[in-house]
């Protein structure tokens, strides 16, 4: 019984992380319908950010929030109108884009950092707290109450904001949306700047736990499409408790099956998902059905 | 009443070469494959040039393979590199255990995705756009992560080694210029197969489905029947071109198999800078980028880790926006405006 | 007294609490030229698609040839010989005229060549001969809808299912139309068609249906239907007095 609570906990929090990752991908793959595979290096910039802030100005990762994420909505901006938004009508090419930005992200920091690992320390990320018989790092649990923080507040933003509204009218019919005066292009911007600036939060957050390397967005994002698919597009409900399952999945499924299929697992999982019930948890009905000709 | 213009010469992008005879063709392929192979005589012994122009003839096979269900078909698949590297699997392992020459071995693992490709990518047919691209790249994070865990078939993480016995039989040569030869015939016999699809039933059954679903069936097209066999086409033609690389390179491991920017991306990279649902295109993508990464990678790889790929992410992002047909759609592109010119 | 060549039998179709076709029975008889009229929103798309199996009836049956096609797909209905166009044409956009044709052609004509050929000749008769290398994502709206039509020949249908194809058109165009569906219905070919165009439901069909609401109010001539109160109604609206 132990084990299973114990596992409870660990599954919950690095499902909290994978949340916390998809929590911004699913407002870019949802609304855009763009397959970014660049999200990770979002991330990845994020945590370089914090690091960046640590080394020039001493913040603690968790105050750098205030600097990071505002920067990362600024990037998000930049790259959809540069590069996203000129491609709207060719959804491979688009496809095509993020990956060049993914090499492009990755390899600059690369080649500026010389490959060498950093790491970021923050004064509270190393304490360790009680739960029950479990001892938790202070960071995990941050990050676990940053997406439920996150989430409440971005599904706020959508329900009661004006622009929030905009965004889900044009999640779930682009083009009555425009009929209905809404600019899709300005939406559209502002969601990938809103998603990147979450990245960018996850990336700050992640800081005190991983040690930084160019490569680490890898780690999260395809996870992170899994959870996005699970929990269904658009659905902020759906990336938080999609992470959740997806965390607690890989947890049960390490300790019960083979820690070296967890991976494998969840994938499938999400292929079955795909199969069954493309539109997720909480999704949309139909709203998987939309192919690349309808995203021009 | 006006019989359509067959003299006029070809339309690059056109998928099916135009209605032109069987004869023209032949010509035509004759002239590129000549063209092709005509960089290998130049290079003479130059083996860093031999090197390149053997990647660039396989992966340029590869992504004409990718393109068979991907461009004329419209499933953007980012998963063929579990086709590519159950080819190499299969024909080192019948190799290494079983003393099968490759020029055999290959085909058990071309066989088995004819049948496996359309098995996996079936269910998730109906899935448009970027949901399929996406789980096809599910498939491959499964296809990696179950290569380094069966260990007793692929080595595991380790991977597995060919060890180098010159020899015909064996598929393993000493002077690199016959290894050239033999992804040059493996770009060939793509070419040819595709060739021959577009210009039968399967092939104009094809573009009707990728075009329009239910204009094809009211057609009398059976949708999922035309998935499976270009499915199976495509995916055996990548199986042959994995089995081909394993003897290649002779040591190969899931990093590689089923690295994503080398391998699975990399197919659709291709054909898309080269214009995706042509048959040229996938053939001029890789002519376009595999020497370009390599002579970034010779020539600014001792500037510091990763500087040439920066370049090589730069460029993808440049090609992007201002080539979005790729290669053949621009020379498309000039072709219509000549015609329209030469019309008036 | 042989079977119809296409009998619809109490068909009936429901979406979700809407009943879009409300026990429709009818038939047509081999080398026969039916209409079916009726205002906007009546049914007739929907019937048409239960009949070529894009829906499926929610009861009632559809038999072709004597046999019972409700279970079959869009593209084995196709294979048995109905052919079909939609209301809004949907031509294979990348894809020259010819090669839109050719996709119907290949139907019965597997060989490249043979399929060629059947698609230049169903592309004269359209009157798309000349367009025939144009990229169909070029072709007017016009010749959208003679395309559509050239590949549903194309199939060597039996039965040939018209989804309002004189739309649009001006008086000669029509007029070309009806002469090229007189020609082929006297070669064999039956028809089931839309029509808004009272005029070209006049001079071209034997026999005409009317639907409203999902209902069918009237069957008989095209002469004696015209006058029917309950045809006037559906169309007109009830006199105020």
């Amino acid at each position: 019984m132990d084990n299973v609570l114990h596992i409870l906990v660990v599954g919950l929090l690095v499902g909290g992380i994978y949340g916390l990752v998809a929590i911004g991908l699913n407002l870019i793959f949802g609304v855009i319908r763009i397959v970014n595979f660049a999200h990770g290096e979002l991330v990845m910039l994020g945590m370089y950010g914090a690091y960046l802030c640590y080394v020039t100005l001493g913040l603690d990762p968790y105050l750098s929030v205030l600097l990071v994420v505002p920067a990362m909505f600024v990037v998000g901006v930049v790259v959809h109108r540069l590069i996203l938004q000129p491609l709207h009508a060719e959804s491979s090419m688009q496809i095509f884009a993020t990956f060049g930005l993914l090499i492009l992200f990755q390899n600059v920091v690369l080649a500026l950092t010389r490959g060498e690992g950093y790491s970021v320390p923050s004064k509270l990320a190393g304490l360790t707290i009680a739960v029950g018989d479990i001892r938790v790092t202070v960071s995990r649990l941050v990050i676990f109450a940053a997406v439920t923080l996150a989430a409440i507040a971005l599904h706020l933003f959508l329900q009661r904001t004006l622009i929030g509204k905009s965004i889900r009218a044009v999640t779930q019919d682009r083009q009555a949306a425009q009929l209905m005066g809404i600019n899709v292009e300005r939406t559209f911007v502002i969601t990938f700047g809103i998603g990147s600036a979450l990245a960018g939060l996850a990336g700050v957050l992640l800081a005190p736990i991983y040690t930084l390397a160019p490569g680490i967005g890898g780690n999260f994002v395809l996870a992170a499409f899994a959870v996005v698919v699970l929990g269904g597009l658009g659905s902020v409900a759906g990336a938080y408790f999609g992470g959740l399952i997806v965390g607690l999945v890989e947890a049960f499924a390490g300790f019960y099956i083979d820690p070296e299929l967890k991976q494998a697992i969840w994938f499938l999982i999400f292929l079955a998902v795909l199969v069954i019930r493309p539109t997720g948890l909480f999704g949309q009905v139909g709203a998987e059905e939309i192919g690349f000709r309808e995203q021009g | 009443m006006l019989k359509p213009d067959q003299t006029a010469a070809v339309d690059p992008a056109d998928p099916a070469l135009g209605l032109i005879s069987w004869q023209r063709v032949a010509l035509l392929l004759a002239v590129g494959l000549t063209a092709v192979l005509l960089p290998l005589a130049l290079a003479g012994k130059d083996y860093f040039w031999v090197n390149i122009l053997t990647y660039t003839y396989l992966f340029a096979g590869l992504a004409v393979a990718w393109n068979i269900i991907a461009g004329f078909g419209g499933q953007f698949s980012l998963g063929h590199g579990v086709f590519f590297a159950i080819g190499a699997y299969t024909t080192a392992r019948l190799l290494l255990d079983w003393q099968i020459s490759p020029w055999i071995g290959v085909l058990p693992g071309a066989i088995a995705c004819a049948v496996i490709g359309p098995l996996v990518f079936l269910p998730t047919f109906r899935l448009k756009g970027s949901f399929f691209a996406i789980a096809t790249l599910a498939f491959n994070e499964v296809g990696f992560v179950f290569a380094n865990y069966l260990d007793s078939v692929t080595g595991g993480p380790r991977g597995l080694q060919v060890p180098f016995r010159a020899g015909l039989i064996r598929m393993t040569f000493s002077d690199p210029r016959a290894y050239a030869l033999v992804m040059f015939a493996y770009l060939a016999t793509a070419l040819v197969v595709v060739i021959v699809l577009m210009r039968s039933r399967l092939g104009y059954y094809l573009l009707a489905v990728r075009e329009d679903e239910d204009a094809a069936r009211a057609a009398g097209i059976s949708v999922r029947r035309v998935k499976i066999r270009a499915t199976a086409l495509s995916a055996s033609l990548t199986a042959l071109g994995g089995g081909l690389f394993a003897m290649y390179v002779r040591t190969i491991d899931p990093l590689t198999l089923f690295s994503l920017p080398d391998v699975g991306v990399k197919f659709a990279l291709l054909s898309l800078i080269g214009g995706i649902g042509t048959i040229t295109g996938p053939v001029l993508g890789a002519f376009l980028i595999i020497p370009l990464e390599s002579y970034f990678r010779a020539t600014l790889g001792g500037a510091g880790p990763g500087v040439h790929l920066i370049l090589v992410g730069l460029f993808m992002l440049l090609a992007a926006l201002f080539m979005r047909r790729g290669v053949a759609g621009a020379i498309d592109h000039l072709w219509q405006y000549w015609q329209h010119r030469r019309r008036r | 007294m042989s079977e119809p060549f296409l009998q619809v039998r109490g068909v009936v179709k429901h979406f979700g609490g809407l009943v879009a076709v409300n026990d429709v029975s009818f038939a047509v008889e081999r080398g026969e030229i039916v209409s079916i009229i009726g205002p906007n929103g009546a049914g007739k798309t929907t019937l048409f698609n239960l009949v070529t199996g894009q829906l499926q009836p929610t009861g009632g049956e559809v038999r072709f040839n004597g046999s019972l096609i409700n279970k079959l797909r869009p593209d084995a209905r196709a294979r048995l010989g109905l052919g079909r166009t939609f209301q809004i044409a949907k031509p294979l956009p990348a894809l020259t005229a010819l090669e839109n044709a050719m996709v119907g052609a290949f139907l019965r004509h597997p060989k490249l060549r043979s399929a060629e050929a059947r698609a230049h000749q169903v592309l004269r008769e359209v009157g798309l001969g000349r367009r025939a290398n144009v990229r169909a994502s070029q072709l007017t709206l016009s010749e959208r809808r003679r395309l559509e039509v050239a590949r549903a020949l194309a199939l060597d249908p039996a039965l040939i299912l018209l989804d309002e194809v004189m739309a649009g058109l001006n008086a000669s165009e029509v007029a070309e139309a009806i002469d090229l569906f007189r020609r082929l219905n006297t070669g064999g070919l039956t028809f089931l068609i839309i029509e808004h165009n009272l005029k070209v439901v006049r001079a071209f069909s034997k026999r005409v249906i009317v639907i409203d609401r999902g209902a069918k109010i009237a069957e008989g001539d095209a002469d004696e239907i015209l006058t029917m109160p309950q045809v006037v109604t559906a169309y007109l609206g009830r006199r105020r007095r």
